[in-house]
């Protein structure tokens, strides 16, 4: 695999795959335009807008992508919407994002499993990779690569349901699994959104841990328990009860997942991700002591000393 | 000597929270004028039912927008002392500052200490405390230098320092602080990347040099940027050198907090600089985005509108 990935070769194959696209957008005037373009090797690409207020629709039309509008409620079930309504003229689906990209090798390996008209898997969904792109970087350790996805989906055979963040498939069929990966450009706003995302992230955990911290689930017996979600739940919530968060976070990521396979990109990744649990710790420490109560008490006690 | 008379002026942008108690503690020491940036949460009513004077002004950085104040707000008197939102006058500052100026060899600037409190503790160490800055001044005799963010003031010989404090209170919670932060540090990035390109507007270095608060600056700008493993020499530096651990958790707590925003400023840079920099930087989405970064105009700053009646003010109170 290419670790520097590039979009300037555009030798894609010039006969039409049985793939429709559908891109989910809101305000990506400055990433839709390279997210078209990727898909040169596609006849009907659609973008699916939620009510963008920049110029999202005017350069996707430009382009000359079919631009949809629905009101977003979900990622789940703006997937659905568009598997619904959205009129593909392919048998299957893929739904990228617009800070993703297609490679040469993913188009490649595509054309490969579905075969010209789309007939030749027998999988309903496929599972595929992406690469995550920091400070023009692959990280691959730190970033969990492959960090699969269901994104390549056939007609009819598969939806998606809300789950955390995102969504998840749901579907009756095999599913099968993409070697090549697409590229995600996780950071293409910038570092400002990312911080003040895992700011807002980090108050919903914060109060999340301190409910945990409060009603003392039984931890030890949950850990051993049969199922595995249960214990990874467990796990989540004895996290909450460790001092030095970040720092475990961050040897995590730099060290077990080898981050520093990564270079300068997969380190600062790592610090990143544990600056974040820092403050999920720092947030529940703050509510569990009132710190605004006594700094507010003190305040005023020093504002009634008599001038001296 | 007849009684000084001393204006307030209190920059703000959203600071419902502080702006009441703020003007009713300033207006011990004068007549209090909000110079506001189109709050969105009501600050304008609240200071106004709190007895100051409040005009809106557009915002464009905080050097420029306290130096239009400077040149038009209405003010009477001769001094002018500006006060954050966030902070609080104590009797015994009323009382110096109207005893200093009084005196018929008053200088014309004054440094003001403050003390910070902190999770319910005041912040003594850790080179948090003293934090002098030039806030009281004769009418017309400081500006602010033209650099956006941790701006500082350029005032007339004699300038003189205050014995007592005003408090600096932390009221926000730990998420509007670090959003505060990730701004600063976005802000502050930028003067950075500025700075390695060679097209930054700050104060030469040598009118910085006239006294040791000018080495600092010059330490802080030129020097620090370029330091290694920077996060944790801030971390060391507060906590371990400048005795950070005296003030015991809270200490420990902004010592943490301060690397980490150490830390989000090389972040932004490192990745400003690649952006702003990198022809071949993967893919053309970036090349796209460069146009919004601020330096890549290169246009003369904007000078702050002089004109009292200009159409951007809203003067009400």
């Amino acid at each position: 695999m290419n670790p520097t990935p590039s979009m300037e070769d555009n030798n894609h194959p010039r006969q039409a795959l049985p793939i429709s696209v559908v891109i989910l957008t809101y305000n990506e005037e400055h990433n839709i335009g390279p997210a078209i373009r990727s898909c040169s090797w596609c006849d009907d690409v659609h973008v699916l807008d939620s009510g963008s207020k920049d110029r999202t629709c005017e350069i996707a039309a430009s382009l000359g992508a079919k631009v949809w509008v629905n009101k977003f409620q979900s990622f789940g079930q703006q997937r659905n919407w568009a598997i619904d309504n959205v009129p593909c003229k392919h048998p299957w689906h893929f739904h990228l994002d617009a800070d993703e990209r297609f490679t040469n090798a993913l188009v490649q390996e595509m054309t490969d499993q579905l075969g010209p008209d789309g007939t030749r898997s027998r999988h309903a969904a496929y599972l595929v990779p992406n690469r995550m792109i920091f400070m023009g970087k692959w990280v691959r350790f730190a970033g969990g690569f492959p960090a699969y996805q269901v994104r390549l989906i056939r007609h009819g055979k598969c939806r998606f349901v809300d789950f955390g963040h995102g969504q998840r498939e749901q579907t009756t069929g095999t599913i099968g699994r993409m070697k090549d990966a697409y590229i995600h450009f996780n950071f293409s706003k910038g570092l400002v959104e990312w911080m003040t995302k895992h700011n807002q992230y980090s108050n919903r955990e914060g109060a999340e841990g301190m409910l945990i911290r409060q009603e003392k689930h039984p931890i030890w017996a949950e850990l051993q328990s049969d199922d595995p979600m249960v214990r990874r739940r467990a796990m989540k919530n004895l996290s909450y009860f460790l001092h030095g968060r970040g720092l475990l976070r961050f040897l995590d990521l730099f060290f077990v997942r080898g981050g520093w396979r990564d270079g300068k990109a997969g380190f600062h990744y790592s610090a990143m991700i544990g600056m974040y649990e820092h403050w999920i710790e720092l947030k529940i420490a703050e509510k569990e002591s009132n710190w605004r109560q006594a700094t507010d008490a003190l305040a005023e006690r020093l504002l009634q000393e008599p001038a001296q | 000597m007849s009684e000084p008379k001393i204006d307030i002026m209190i920059p703000t942008l959203n600071e419902a929270d502080h702006i009441g108690e703020c003007v009713r503690n300033a207006l011990k020491l004068g007549p209090v004028y909000v110079l506001d940036s189109f709050s969105k949460d009501g600050t304008q009513q609240i200071a106004r039912d709190a007895g100051a004077t409040v005009i809106e002004h557009e915002f464009v950085n905080y050097s420029a927008q306290k130096n239009w104040g400077i040149a038009n707000l209405p003010f009477e008197g001769d001094w002018i002392f500006i006060l954050d939102a966030d902070e609080r006058l104590t009797p015994s500052l009323v009382k110096e500052v109207r005893e200093r100026l009084a005196r018929p060899d008053a200088a014309n600037g004054y440094f003001v200490n403050r003390v910070l409190l902190f999770m319910g503790r005041e912040i003594r160490h850790g080179g948090l405390y003293p934090s002098w800055n030039l806030r009281l001044f004769r009418r017309g005799k400081a500006m602010y230098e033209d650099r956006s963010v941790h701006e500082h003031m350029v005032c007339e010989d004699p300038v003189d320092y205050l014995k007592r404090e005003m408090l600096h209170i932390r009221r926000e919670t730990l998420s509007q602080f670090i959003d505060k932060h990730v701004r600063y540090a976005d802000m502050e990035s930028n003067e950075w990347v500025k700075l390695k390109l060679g097209v930054s507007n700050v104060a030469k270095p040598k009118a910085l040099f006239r006294n040791i608060l000018g080495v600092r600056q010059w330490l802080r700008r030129e020097i620090w940027p370029r330091m290694p493993v920077r996060p944790l020499w801030r971390f060391m530096h507060m906590f371990v050198l400048r005795l950070g651990f005296l003030d015991g958790r809270p200490g420990w707590h902004m010592a943490r907090l301060m690397m980490s925003y150490e830390y989000m400023i090389s972040l932004l840079y490192r990745d400003k600089l690649v952006r702003a920099t990198q022809a071949d930087y993967s893919t053309d989405v970036f090349h796209e985005r460069r146009n919004h970064y601020p330096w890549r105009a290169q246009q003369p700053p904007a000078k702050p509108d002089q004109s009292p009646d200009s159409n951007a003010v809203n003067t009400q109170g």
